[in-house]
């Protein structure tokens, strides 16, 4: 068997939150045995989170980027969502034909992001059920 | 030798063999600290798909898809996965089967959802839980599904246990992507045509994008995955042992445009930009691990390089349709 590489490096993840912009740099290391800490976690009842979506801190950019006619164009495009006055943040791609995709549904495209959300409501109701108030009377 | 990849629909004992053999490998386990093989495949998915590329990609890039390494990485996907079934089933001439999507394609939106495929006796049928076939609920446990983090779409693993599901006919158009698709995917640009191209994303022009599916998208590859529905759908897809079928259709495609362009070459090369850094020919691809427990072939360090040519490893039955 082949013994375990350690490996280390460090990768900075721009993101932003509002209208500014912010970068910071971390240090990630492969030392861990995927597998094993999965499973581990999985078995506690723990999620699993992975790569930039371990540190979310609200909505992030997509960045086109296209060259014509000598001329390199590159187009950021932020996104605020909420859903029932509920910010909901994450990865929103924009290719540049126009379409909208997101990691949770990672074959999908759609020509709107209003039908993106959508389409995020109708495969993970559970995670968009509302909270009820119930009004106790004693 | 050279193992042959069947349609699963052309061989019931390959179809019986790949039905018993991803049930093996849901109660197999390599090691006591590790989920059973089939979860483990689960986990390499979404680990993978979570892992950008570079980290900072604001294209979505990822460590197997949406970029050129879309097609080497699932092909050793599918590789170590027809390796297990091999081991499991104590049959080393076993091919992974695919499902010729395309030929199904042909058929009206009511009749795909009734295609042989889905029969009983094969893949069995849709629902949320599935309920017929050999993966209703009661025969086949979910153990792995999509999780969120909060506030926020993007998205975690959790521990489930429940049944398959399925929802076939989803999307729109409601089909499946038909052979005039795939072969117009297969020779644009014909006879100069290309793998990939600048900006090595879902933007770009070239085979490896238009079998993804994501120009005009969802189409071919994604456009199944979306078909399919309920299980096929987020990053957890391999849950759905549709998955494989489907991606080893995906593979012989790619093995039919090598033969039928003589090999073109694999882009980007070494020497294109860091950036690129897990899709270039001489990079190493995202392992789950190096462990020749679960690699016996390559222990987790295999570049697009090594996955260019597989003929001694595997052949398709037909590649005439393309």
């Amino acid at each position: 068997m082949k013994s375990t590489h350690s490996r280390v490096h460090s990768h900075s993840h721009s993101h932003s939150s509002g209208h500014s912009h912010n970068s910071h740099s971390h240090k990630h290391s492969n030392k861990k045995d995927i597998l094993a800490d999965s499973y581990k976690k999985l078995k506690a009842g723990r999620a699993i989170v992975v790569g930039h979506a371990q540190h979310d801190m609200g909505s992030h950019d997509s960045i086109r980027e296209a060259e014509y006619k000598g001329h390199k164009i590159t187009i950021r495009t932020h996104y605020d969502i909420r859903v029932d006055n509920r910010a909901l943040g994450g990865h929103v791609y924009v290719g540049n034909d126009g379409n909208v995709s997101t990691h949770a549904m990672p074959a999908y495209s759609f020509s709107s992001t209003v039908e993106l959300v959508k389409q995020l409501i109708d495969s993970f109701p559970n995670k968009f059920r509302k909270r009820i108030r119930r009004s106790i009377r004693r | 030798m050279a193992v042959v990849r069947r349609n699963i629909l052309s061989n019931s004992t390959v179809r019986d063999q790949y039905i018993e053999g991803v049930k093996l490998l849901k109660n197999d386990f390599l090691r006591p600290d590790w989920p059973n093989t089939y979860d483990i495949f689960v986990i390499w998915h979404f680990h993978s798909m979570m892992t950008q590329t570079p980290p900072n990609s604001g294209s979505g890039r990822n460590a197997a898809h949406r970029g050129p390494v879309f097609l080497p990485w699932h092909r050793w996907m599918l590789i170590l996965f027809e390796n297990h079934l091999q081991r499991v089933l104590n049959d080393s001439n076993f091919g992974l089967p695919y499902w010729n999507w395309a030929a199904d394609g042909e058929l009206t939106p009511f009749q795909q959802k009734k295609a042989a495929i889905w029969a009983n006796n094969c893949m069995g049928g849709s629902g949320e839980p599935v309920t017929s076939g050999p993966f209703r609920a009661g025969q086949w446990q979910v153990n792995i599904e999509q999780g969120f983090t909060p506030g926020s779409m993007d998205p975690t693993l959790v521990s489930v246990r429940r049944p398959l599901r399925r929802a076939l006919g989803s999307g729109f158009p409601p089909r499946l992507p038909t052979r005039t698709e795939v072969r117009n995917a297969v020779h644009k640009g014909a006879p100069n045509v290309i793998y990939d191209s600048p900006p090595w994303d879902v933007n770009s022009a070239g085979f490896r994008n238009e079998l993804e599916g994501w120009p005009d998208g969802p189409r071919n590859h994604n456009r199944v995955h979306v078909w399919v529905g309920g299980d096929m759908g987020p990053a957890t897809s391999p849950n759905d042992p549709i998955f494989y079928l489907n991606h080893c259709n995906v593979d012989r495609i790619w093995s039919g445009w090598q033969q039928i362009f003589h090999n073109p070459k694999y882009v980007p090369n070494s020497s294109a930009s860091p950036s690129l850094r897990r899709h270039r020919l001489n990079d190493l691809l995202f392992p789950v691990t190096e462990s020749a427990v679960f690699d016996p072939i390559y222990q987790g360090r295999v570049r697009p390089s090594n996955l260019l040519d597989i003929s001694s490893r595997y052949t398709y039955d037909t590649l005439t349709d393309l």
